[in-house]
């Protein structure tokens, strides 16, 4: 029972992490459909700024001029980089993000060193939000969890219930139809990278700390955010929300099973092995945990290849 | 008997290259730094080079090798063990006689065999393969040969230190759980935790293994460590791998105490705070190990601007160590030989400020003192621009701390 919830709650708590760092990438990648490699380089950005700002700040303003400042700087690659290389298509896109994720990762360590930065909780956030059989859960950990829910929420509203958020979807869909119209289609696509790039900042500022700033963390977090994107389907915000979660729950799930092929063969009484004579049969489950994101992306793609909430293109 | 022009020139400018280089003195000793110098293991792989080169040149200082300074340079191998290779002809198109490396072991393993064909293969103009810090277990076990020397330390050598040290303290009384990084070196880690904690009678209540550098949160591992009951967790964890475990406990509640080998690494301290207070951590240097070492640490500040950690006194020793080999070999305008240099590192030795560092005959692996310290607010030595340091629990002599050969290791030396 402890072993259950406590793995329900470290699943959601991780989960709606990885949401807050992949969903300014459902907006990029999957709505816009622009493959910016560099996005997981605007999230170190944000982690570097926040720490830098938190300094000489009080963090929750260290909180909103970090990721403002990620927004600005998102706006301008997309004005003066990936505006000018859109129309020759995907490749290019990928090659201007991919060297661009390079330089910011030069830069980062030009600037702040090899070795992580002491990003920590605050002293004034530090304390124990619930305790669960002696374990205790920070509240800076549920705080996440909070944030993540609201900028889930506060997207789900713009995209959906406000004229902004029709303009931005029509943009999308029939660019041509929507400048005819009288729309500036640039200038939506500008602002939605905005907030994209504001989205990836925010998700540095905040997991920054639960993850380690280093100038490693985009690199570790770069692919998993791609999975959660493909998995929940391209565009859709709902099944971001959906895929984090299940990888979230999933991943922590393996980690706590200790069983082997071995084991479950001997439990039903077929075979005989003796653990610890290595080999393939004894090797744990636990040990494929970091594989459980792509084993779902590989099962997702198999039944479903628009994703779980993708439409049909 | 006819002769034409062409050859009587070229036997007059053959004998004109002989007596010039016969004139001109010996030709310098060439070495080859084939580090990590980008990619991932970059953060190890740059102490490790800076550290070897500030020990070669006080070689230097004091006269290099047969009269001659000795020549440096440095190869990038990309942190892969296919860059280390490729690295490795362009060093030997180069002229080296002697290479350095240390990060990665997997990069170790493959210079290892490379060196050992190569030198199969050109006998008389041998290479030595002398590895500052990789501790896979099997480079001097199933792995060794008479080209190779390893002058860190190996799991085993760590962990037969400070699981008796835990035990003393009271801290470790009868379980432990093990937690490591699923590759070469964290299995050779996990084994050497399992063999002394056998021998010792000590219960492993959890034993897992993961992906290294992939985990984001360690919160299911540690709620494993809670259920198993354990009073110590072992680890092999570096860099990321370590602050997050360390951060986990931390944020859970945990009461466990926590034994590594990577905590006094850059990044560490400082991304942990104070969740690392009170764990253990086992090295072959001690930044509190007396005045010799003060100086030693003044003396690295002010040559290279930052604080020296465990890669800085581990190349630099090690290097020092084959110094001394070549001092005592060095003979001045005389040919290299590298045969004479390998003999002569095994029966070198060198003192640094923790006690004797020597090389052991029978599988190269090298013998020095280690010390177990605990992270805390009073000791001394600051680490890592943070207020915590190690404080010495243990030091253990470098004859206590070896351990014995592996039987795998079965060295051909030359007739």
């Amino acid at each position: 029972m402890e072993f259950f919830v406590a793995s329900v709650v470290n699943g959601l708590l991780y989960g709606m992490l990885l949401f807050m760092v992949s969903a300014g990438l459902t907006l990029i990648f999957g709505m816009m459909g622009v493959l910016n490699f560099a996005h997981a380089s605007f999230y170190m950005i944000g982690a570097y700024l926040g720490y830098s700002l938190s300094a000489f700040m009080p963090f929750w303003l260290t909180l909103i001029i970090a990721p403002l400042l990620v927004a600005v700087i998102g706006m301008l690659v997309e004005r003066y980089i990936l505006r000018a290389v859109h129309r020759y298509g995907h490749m290019h896109e990928v090659l201007v993000t991919f060297g661009l994720a390079y330089i910011i990762h030069e830069l980062i360590k030009m600037v702040y060193g090899n070795y992580a930065v002491s990003y920590q909780t605050p002293a004034s956030w530090k304390f124990t939000a619930f305790t669960l059989f002696d374990t205790t859960y920070p509240f800076y950990r549920v705080m996440i969890a909070i944030v993540g829910t609201l900028m889930f929420s506060l997207l789900a509203i713009l995209l959906r219930y406000t004229r902004v958020g029709i303009v931005i979807r029509a943009a999308i869909r029939l660019p041509k139809m929507v400048e005819a119209l009288g729309h500036n289609v640039p200038m939506v696509f500008l602002l939605v990278f905005g907030i994209g790039a504001w989205l990836a900042g925010m998700a540095g500022a905040l997991g920054g700390i639960v993850l380690v700033t280093s100038p490693n963390m985009a690199l570790d977090l770069g692919i998993i955010v791609f999975v959660v994107v493909i998995v929940g389907g391209l565009g859709s915000l709902e099944g971001a929300l959906l895929a984090s979660l299940l990888i979230g729950l999933l991943s922590t799930f393996t980690v706590g099973i200790q069983v082997s092929v071995a084991d479950l063969l001997g439990y039903l009484g077929w075979i005989n092995a003796s653990p610890g004579s290595g080999g393939l049969m004894n090797v744990k489950l636990s040990t494929f945990a970091a594989a459980v994101p792509m084993l779902i992306m590989l099962v997702v793609l198999l039944i479903r290849p628009a994703g779980l909430m993708g439409e049909k293109q | 008997m006819r002769m034409n022009l062409s050859t009587v020139i070229a036997s007059l400018s053959l004998g004109l290259i002989a007596t010039t280089s016969m004139s001109v003195s010996a030709e310098p000793l060439k070495v080859a730094l084939i580090e990590a110098l980008t990619g991932p293991a970059e953060t190890v792989g740059r102490p490790f080079a800076q550290s070897t080169r500030l020990a070669l040149d006080e070689i230097n200082a004091r006269g290099g090798y047969n009269g001659e300074p000795i020549v440096i340079k440095e190869y990038d191998n990309a942190s892969t063990p296919a860059g280390a290779s490729e690295q490795f002809r362009a060093a030997v198109n180069d002229g080296a006689r002697v290479i350095f490396q240390g990060a990665s072991s997997a990069i170790a393993g493959q210079l290892s065999d490379e060196v050992k064909r190569y030198n199969i293969r050109n006998v008389g103009k041998e290479i030595i393969f002398y590895n500052v810090g990789s501790e896979a277990a099997d480079l001097t076990g199933e792995k060794c040969h008479f080209w190779f020397f390893r002058s860190g330390t190996t799991p085993e050598m760590r962990w037969n230190a400070v699981v008796p040290v835990l035990q003393a303290e009271g801290v470790l009384k009868s379980k432990a759980f093990l937690i490591n990084q699923n590759y070469s070196y964290g299995l050779s880690v996990q084994s050497a935790q399992r063999n002394i904690l056998k021998a010792k009678n000590i219960e492993i209540a959890g034993d897992v293994v993961h992906d290294l550098n992939k985990v984001q949160d360690f919160s299911p591992y540690v709620q494993q460590i809670k259920s198993s009951g354990a009073e110590v967790v072992l680890t092999g964890n570096g860099f990321n791998d370590m602050v997050l475990l360390v951060r986990a406990i931390r944020d859970a509640g945990l009461k466990v105490s926590l034994a590594g080998i990577t905590l006094d690494v850059p990044g560490t301290l400082k991304a942990a705070g104070d969740a690392a207070l009170g764990y253990y951590n086992v090295t072959p240097f001690s930044l509190s190990a007396g005045p010799k070492m003060d100086s030693w640490v003044d003396n690295f500040q002010k040559k290279m601007g930052r604080n020296p950690h465990t890669y800085d006194t581990t190349a630099y020793n090690a290097v020092m160590l084959l110094g001394n080999a070549l001092t005592a070999t060095s003979v001045k305008s005389a040919a290299i030989d590298t045969r004479k240099i390998a003999l002569a590192i095994e029966s070198s030795t060198y003192e640094s400020p923790f006690g004797t560092q020597s090389m052991r005959k029978e599988d190269h692996q090298a013998i020095m003192p280690l010390f177990v310290g605990k992270a805390s607010k009073a000791a001394p030595k600051k680490v890592d621009g943070t207020d915590i340091g190690f404080e010495i629990v243990s030091s253990i002599s470098g004859a206590k701390a070896a351990v014995p050969v592996d039987a795998a290791c079965k060295m051909q030396r030359p007739q």
